[in-house]
């Protein structure tokens, strides 16, 4: 539950500039939307995900764009962001064994340790995707 | 047959030659293995082989086709299948079926089901089937990956350095498929830097600042152990043990026998020594 300051800010911001009522009907749309997103990717795989948004592209057949491929598209996008997070993890942790603090201060060290590692691994996937036949030419 | 014939190769972004005038022949049905140390170039020679970066300098001919006259890279997709090290970083799909189908565009159904089951059970997978791939283990994983390229059906495959991330448990069954892909005909080329997977070879180069420097022949193992010693790299354990039974005056040919086999034979050894 770490949007719940979020929508008080929200709330708050709004109550300033706008009125109470605008203010309350805001944040109750933000605390369902922010639930069913991560009610809904806690409980579906990404795989699962994918073939969702495939389904709702599929009136874009009538432009000439494959579903199949939005879907390709979405499942690489989505293991990236798991690659991403898991460097992610691996730089924290390799900062907090050389005691380096997680904060902003720090931001710049962390930063490009993060891109560079991330870059070698998104070259390894991209050697991979080219290795299944998914080349750029 | 691969034949790589004068084949130097640099990054766009580097100074100086990664490989450097490389000639070497792979016969059909032989098992390489190409060792050296961290940065000697081994990866990009197994990636220039496999068409995922572009030959500059020298040849390399793939049965009748040459690599670099080459224009479509999805022929020589066909015949040369690769394997990374990480898993993780070639994952792309969250379900087994469609990870597998992912290389295999523009087939039938049932032939694509009939190729996913078939690698699957050359993997010895075949009973995660519907299991989710971000919940297998990373021997798991990487044997998946070894079955999306089996179902490609290649005639050559790569692995670069696919066991060392992970367990002995694991590692042991790969070996065990990769000695039965020999055994199904398969040519392979393994980059690694394991005294074990060195083992599973027929024939060893040794790769130095981007040249070969030495090629050992599985028969030649036994005598030529102090190579690897020259080179830095750690010989097997079972080469030292072979070379010190040597001394003893016990003598065991590489050449007749597979590793198992030898195992074996020591057994029966050490029983009649115990019975004297
Ligand atoms: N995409 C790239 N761009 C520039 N230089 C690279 C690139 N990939 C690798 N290199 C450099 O080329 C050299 C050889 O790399 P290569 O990956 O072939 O070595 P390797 O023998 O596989 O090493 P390792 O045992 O670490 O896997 C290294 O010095 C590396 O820094
Ligand atoms: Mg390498």
């Amino acid at each position: 539950m770490q949007i719940i300051p979020f929508i008080i800010f929200t709330f708050i911001i709004n109550c300033l500039l706008d009125n109470l009522y605008n203010a309350i009907w805001i944040s109750i749309k933000l605390f369902i939307v922010c639930n069913i997103t991560i009610i809904y990717s806690e409980t579906t795989s990404i795989s699962g995900i994918a073939e969702t948004i495939k389904i709702l592209c599929t009136p874009l057949k009538i432009f000439k764009v494959s579903p199949d491929e939005i879907k390709i598209m979405i499942c690489i996008s989505l293991s990236m962001i798991s690659i991403l997070k898991r460097e992610l993890y691996e730089v924290k942790e390799a900062c907090i064994a050389k005691n380096i603090n997680f904060n902003v201060k720090n931001m710049k060290i962390i930063l490009a340790k993060f891109f560079l590692s991330l870059i070698t691994r998104i070259n390894q996937l991209e050697d991979s995707l080219i290795a299944k036949g998914y080349s750029n030419e | 047959m691969i034949r790589v014939e004068n084949v130097s190769f640099k990054y766009k972004n580097s100074e100086n030659k990664i490989l450097d005038n490389l000639n070497f022949s792979v016969m059909d049905g032989e098992i390489i293995a190409i060792v050296g140390q961290n940065g000697s170039g081994k990866s990009t020679i197994g990636k220039l082989i496999a068409g995922i970066i572009k030959l500059k300098e020298g040849n390399i001919v793939i049965d009748d086709l040459n690599i670099r006259k080459n224009k479509k890279q999805k022929i020589i997709q066909d015949k040369v299948g690769i394997v990374f090290q990480n898993p993780e970083n070639q994952i792309i799909f969250n379900n087994i079926y469609d990870e597998i189908s992912f290389s295999l565009k523009g087939l039938e159904k049932t032939e694509l089901e009939d190729r996913i089951q078939e690698s699957l059970e050359q993997v010895g997978m075949l009973k995660y089937k519907n299991e989710d791939l971000y919940s297998l283990s990373l021997g798991q994983k990487q044997r998946i990956m070894i079955a999306e390229v089996l179902a490609k059906r290649p005639k050559y495959i790569i692995f670069d350095e696919p066991t060392t991330m992970i367990d002995s448990k694991g590692k042991e069954k790969i070996y065990k498929i990769i000695e039965k892909l020999k055994k199904e005909g398969y040519t392979i080329i393994c980059i690694t830097n394991l005294a074990d997977e060195i083992l599973i070879a027929d024939r060893i180069l040794i790769l130095k600042n981007g040249k070969i420097v030495e090629e050992i022949k599985k028969e030649d193992l036994i005598e030529k152990a102090y190579v690897f010693r020259k080179f830095d790299i750690k010989e097997p354990t079972l080469l030292e043990i072979l070379n010190s039974l040597k001394e003893k005056g016990i003598i065991l040919d590489m050449k007749k026998f597979t590793i198992n086999e030898l195992v074996s034979k020591l057994k029966g050894k050490l029983k009649n020594e115990e019975c004297n």
